[in-house]
């Protein structure tokens, strides 16, 4: 083996000692009443909560759906894998030291051999973690099955579950890459980088032998591993923001000239707008406005390219009138006097109706409904 | 004629100046909502704290309740030297003792003067204390827990009013006698041998630095008035007390006109450290007097009660250059010294102005020796030597006095009903502003201190009338929050307060929140009766006491099935809530206990004790809604009548034991 290649494999080697002391694995779950989360991290010989006594909180939350308490003396794979991650620390040095190839590809090999093990055991024990339920237990959901995603997040019940590589992890990625890197540079008909110039600087005069610039690469590789940990496993994603703000609704509708009924449009809660396929915006105060619009002008679904409503309940979310759900409540007043709210929710709709009365319709019945009180030919 | 009709000109010119801004004021906003300042300044969004905790006394329930500010939310209630039914204090095994008293257990009294514990003269919010007026007390509450930890009992004295200041760096919180009282302990005299009977005491009551354990230091002897208020120095005067008198009448009986004869009663000025060093030097002397010192020895135990059958007491006329008497109009109520040190302001209840004495003149006053009198030992200053100035018409009824830390004073006036606000270099009055309906205690968060956050001022009022929906005879007391940040003072909100709230303390959130514990720490838990594993669960007898050592958690009791008591057995259900989770308690009561519940934060042990009375299977249940299965956490206790109890057993699910086996 080369000699930066030996340095490179007894780097990638060295980069596996952090995994004895930082988490391989987060899972985190956030509920309602967990705002701040409950988690464990997946330690190469033991499993923690993120917090003291999360371990203990999750187990009593999970006996409820009979899922098995954690208790990691009782996972065997906590037990092997600290002597595996030492024998590749172990072995990796040595082929270093000894520096011939087959040592890498046996280091490689194993390598790679106990890596799909550990994430085939880790899958096998998140599987028995959530399929493994107690019978008696109290709460039990047919076919509901508990397991933690691998990777990624998930929602379980009422807990918003997450599973994310972390910090130990990362170094083994990077362990690993590095081993590919040593490959890569075995195979490589010249040496790359500053390597290059120095044998070039060698061949050139041998007398003025210029020091080789050997801290260049794990520079480089550190800097790499730096910017990877910056960037590393956050916990849960961002739930993005739901549709649109009411700032921007009112943007849409509000101060415009409802181009039906006539007047300027205020309040926006009852608003709707609607756009053809040659690109006219129509906007409206109210719903019955935009099914007169509609009516008068026998607009059929071919020519329009939207046509929206502002969610009641909401006030600000811009809902399609042909999904929509439309209460006619009088106890409510729309500005144009036939009361119609629109909802995209089953139960807001039911809601609406059992609180305060009147009957759901479809758009096509509004539109019905509008030419008939309207008495629009 | 020209000069009536100019007259009316004027006077319409001045309706409409006043109308003007008045309707500015009060033209609602668009958005149709109150105000919109007041209404904004106060709101604290869903999810957002707010800038201040307020503790706020209870008065007559004897508790202390904690609020927010500026949104004027109430957050807990914490009981003191009142049973609580609703939390178990009280009527808990191991908080009883706290309520014990030389005229044995309390379960009520009437706490005023909420104070939170200082470092150089500023609020850290390491405990708060609390007076117990009707048998004297002072408690101290943990402010990382939110609970009463220790209270202790103030010998030979009649109403702890002027009580619990502390010192600018709690050496000490003080009391006082409101009622004086004979000298000597339990002393049988006729009520009209008042002058020569009598006596009032000044206590100082030691604080521990690092544990906050109280220790009574020693009292004074002082003659027989009224001590009222009280209010350590700061600065300059950190080794001073003040304390407001009335009655220097010596009035026994219809105190509201044979105590308010005199043009001026007094200011008594206590120099602490002398009289600390003095006591040090063996100047006092023991004489008897029973007390009660009550606290919790170990970590999650029961709390214990220490006798003490004698007390330290200084006779200022063994011991010079202690006390000092400064005369002051007239039956003064509050005495509030300023952020400075320097000025001492007396709230004179019945008089027309504002006194302020300056402690500098004090000083020289008494190097000089102007002294009008000797009293008892105690040199009366001349009033003009120690004044440095009079508030000019400050309203009727001025009671008490806190500062903004940028040259101004606020002083509640409560005949008048108003804040009024004036300055400490002028003494000239700058605003007022009313207040719904007779203010008492005023608060500045910090307002007492060296340091005060001048940004809010809180009004707790004695009579709401009409503020409130009605809810009969008896109204809720308001308080009122104003913002006194800018020239004019703003009443922001109105809201009904808890018990009757008479002083109160506010801090900065940010002394307070990250010290607060989410959990007691089940393993470091001390009480000689708790269990830290579900398993250790069990029943005991020893003679006709029977010890259930129950576990608590998310849902079930262990164990739930216990049979083998019998009548005329003690059950004491020594119950653990094993779980370590914030927010998480559970409750504990079983029918027809004669007793109240218990509520068991996470990591804590409380017995609940039960004396059946007949036989029969009596259900028991947790109280505290703690989880989905909370309805399915409960359990069956069989009674047997004597002599025919099967041999005590206990059950959870499958797992059965018989006690020996």
């Amino acid at each position: 083996m080369r000699k930066e290649s030996r340095l490179i494999l007894a780097l990638a080697a060295l980069l596996l000692l952090p995994v004895f002391f930082l988490p391989l694995w987060s899972i985190g779950v956030v509920a309602p009443q967990y705002s701040d989360g409950l988690g464990m991290y997946i330690m190469i010989d033991d499993v923690v909560g993120h917090e003291r006594h999360d371990i203990q909180n999750l187990n009593i939350l999970n006996h409820y759906i009979g899922m098995q308490p954690i208790v990691p003396e009782e996972v065997p794979a906590l037990d092997i894998m600290p002597w595996a991650v030492a024998f590749l620390i172990g072995f990796g040095l040595l082929a270093a030291v000894v520096g011939r190839r087959f040592m890498l590809y046996g280091w490689l090999g194993s390598f790679g051999v106990l890596g799909a093990a550990g994430m085939v055991e880790f899958y096998r024990w998140l599987y028995d973690y959530g399929h493994n339920l107690d019978p008696t237990a109290p709460i039990k959901i047919p076919g509901m099955t508990y397991q933690p995603p691998l990777i990624g997040t998930e929602q379980l019940l009422n807990m918003h579950a997450s599973s994310w590589p972390s910090w130990g992890t990362l170094f083994i990625t990077l362990s690993i890459l590095l081993g590919g890197l040593v490959l890569w540079n075995e195979f490589r008909p010249i040496r790359f980088l500053q390597w290059k110039r120095d044998q070039k600087d060698r061949t050139e005069d041998r007398t003025v032998r210029t020091r080789p610039r050997s801290g260049q690469l794990p520079t480089a590789a550190a800097i790499v591993s730096l910017v990877a940990l910056l960037g590393a496993c956050g916990q849960a994603p961002q739930a993005s923001a739901e549709a649109e703000s009411y700032d921007q609704t009112r943007s849409v509708l509000a101060g415009h000239e409802d181009d039906y009924c006539g007047g300027t449009i205020g309040e926006i809660r009852f608003g709707g707008e609607l756009v053809t396929t040659d690109g006219d915006t129509f906007r409206f105060l109210s719903t019955e406005c935009m099914a007169g619009f509609v009516a008068e002008n026998g607009i059929a679904n071919g020519q329009v390219r939207s046509m929206k409503v502002v969610e009641y309940t909401h006030g600000s979310r811009l809902i399609d009138a042909r999904e929509a759900r439309f209460v006619r409540s009088e106890q409510h007043s729309s500005p144009s006097g036939l009361d119609i709210l629109a909802t995209d929710r089953e139960l807001i709709a039911y809601n609406l109706r059992r609180f305060f009365g009147g009957d759901e319709l479809s758009w096509d019945e509004v539109v019905e409904l509008v030419r008939h009180e309207w008495d629009i030919r | 004629m020209s000069r009536v009709s100019k007259k009316m000109k004027y006077l319409g010119l001045g309706a409409l100046a006043v109308a003007l801004p008045v309707f500015l004021v009060a033209c609602p906003t668009a958005e149709g909502g109150p105000a919109g300042d007041a209404a904004t300044q106060t709101y604290v969004a869903p999810g957002e704290y707010d800038e201040f905790y307020a503790f706020l006394s209870g008065g007559y329930n004897g508790q202390m309740s904690v609020w927010g500010l500026p949104s004027g939310r109430m957050f807990k209630n914490i009981p003191v030297f009142s049973q609580d039914p609703e939390s178990g204090y009280g009527y808990s095994e191991e908080t009883k003792a706290l309520l014990n008293t030389s005229f044995g257990p309390q379960a009520w009294d009437d706490s005023h003067h909420p104070h939170i514990s200082q470092t150089d003269g500023d609020s850290d919010g390491r405990w708060i204390f609390i007076n117990a007026n009707n048998t004297p007390r002072i408690a101290r509450i943990d402010l990382t827990t939110f609970e009463t930890v220790e209270t202790i009992e103030i010998p030979n004295t009649g109403g702890n009013h002027a009580s619990s200041f502390v010192t600018s760096n709690t050496e000490y919180v003080i009391g006082a006698t409101r009622f004086s009282i004979p000298e000597e302990m339990d002393a049988d005299v006729p009520i009209d041998s008042y002058r020569e009977n009598f006596g009032g005491k000044i206590s100082f009551v030691a604080v521990d630095g690092e544990t906050g354990r109280m220790s009574m230091d020693f009292q004074l002897r002082v003659p027989p008035y009224n001590y009222d208020l009280a209010r350590a120095g700061k600065g300059p005067s950190a080794d001073w007390a003040f304390f407001t008198t009335y009655n220097t009448e010596q009035a026994h009986t219809l105190l509201e006109i044979g105590a308010s004869q005199n043009d001026k009663d007094f200011i008594l000025a206590v120099n602490w450290r002398r009289a600390a060093d003095a006591v040090a030097n063996g100047q006092a002397r023991q004489v008897p007097a029973e007390y009660y010192h009550n606290y919790y020895e170990s970590y999650g135990g029961y709390a214990i009660s220490d006798v003490h059958n004698d007390v330290l007491l200084l006779d200022p006329r063994d011991a010079e250059g202690i006390l000092y008497f400064l005369p002051t109009p007239k039956s003064p109520h509050g005495v509030d010294v300023d952020p400075s040190g320097e000025l001492i302001v007396a709230g004179g209840k019945l008089a027309t102005v504002i006194p302020v004495h300056s402690f500098s003149r004090m000083l020289s006053a008494i190097e000089n020796e102007e002294f009008e009198e000797i009293i008892d030992g105690i040199p009366v200053l001349r009033y003009e030597s120690t004044i440095a100035g009079e508030v000019e018409n400050p309203g009727l009824g001025p009671l008490h006095t806190e500062f903004d830390g940028r040259g101004n004073a606020y002083t509640s006036v409560y005949i008048s009903s108003e804040v009024v606000k004036w300055s400490l270099e002028t003494f000239e009055v700058l605003d007022r502003i009313e207040s719904f309906y007779s203010i008492g205690h005023l608060m500045i968060p910090g307002g007492d201190n060296v340091n005060p956050a001048g940004k809010y001022l809180i009004g707790m009022t004695k009579t709401a009338r009409d503020r409130f929906l009605p809810t009969g005879p008896k109204q809720a007391h308001p308080a009122q929050l104003y913002d006194i940040s800018g020239d004019r003072m703003v009443m922001l909100s109105d809201f009904p307060t808890f018990g009757e709230p008479h002083y109160a303390q506010a801090i900065e959130a940010s002394k307070i929140q990250p010290n607060n514990k989410r959990i007691y720490d089940l393993e470091a838990n001390e009480h000689p009766h708790a269990i830290k594993r579900t398993q250790d669960a069990r029943v005991e007898r020893e003679g006709n006491v029977v010890r259930v050592y129950m576990a608590h958690l998310r849902s079930h009791q262990r164990p739930d099935n216990i049979e083998g008591i019998e009548v005329g057995d003690t059950v004491y259900f020594h119950n653990t809530n094993v779980e370590q989770d914030w927010d998480v308690l559970h409750g504990m009561a079983i029918k027809g206990m004669g007793n109240a519940e218990v509520l068991i934060a996470p990591g804590q042990t409380k017995t609940l004790k039960w004396v059946p009375t007949r036989t029969g299977i009596f259900p028991f249940y947790c109280t505290a809604f703690c989880s989905a299965l909370h309805q399915e956490m409960q359990g069956y206790v069989r009674v047997s009548a004597q002599g025919e109890a099967p041999p005590l057993m206990w059950r959870t699910g499958d797992e059965q034991r018989v006690a020996g086996q």
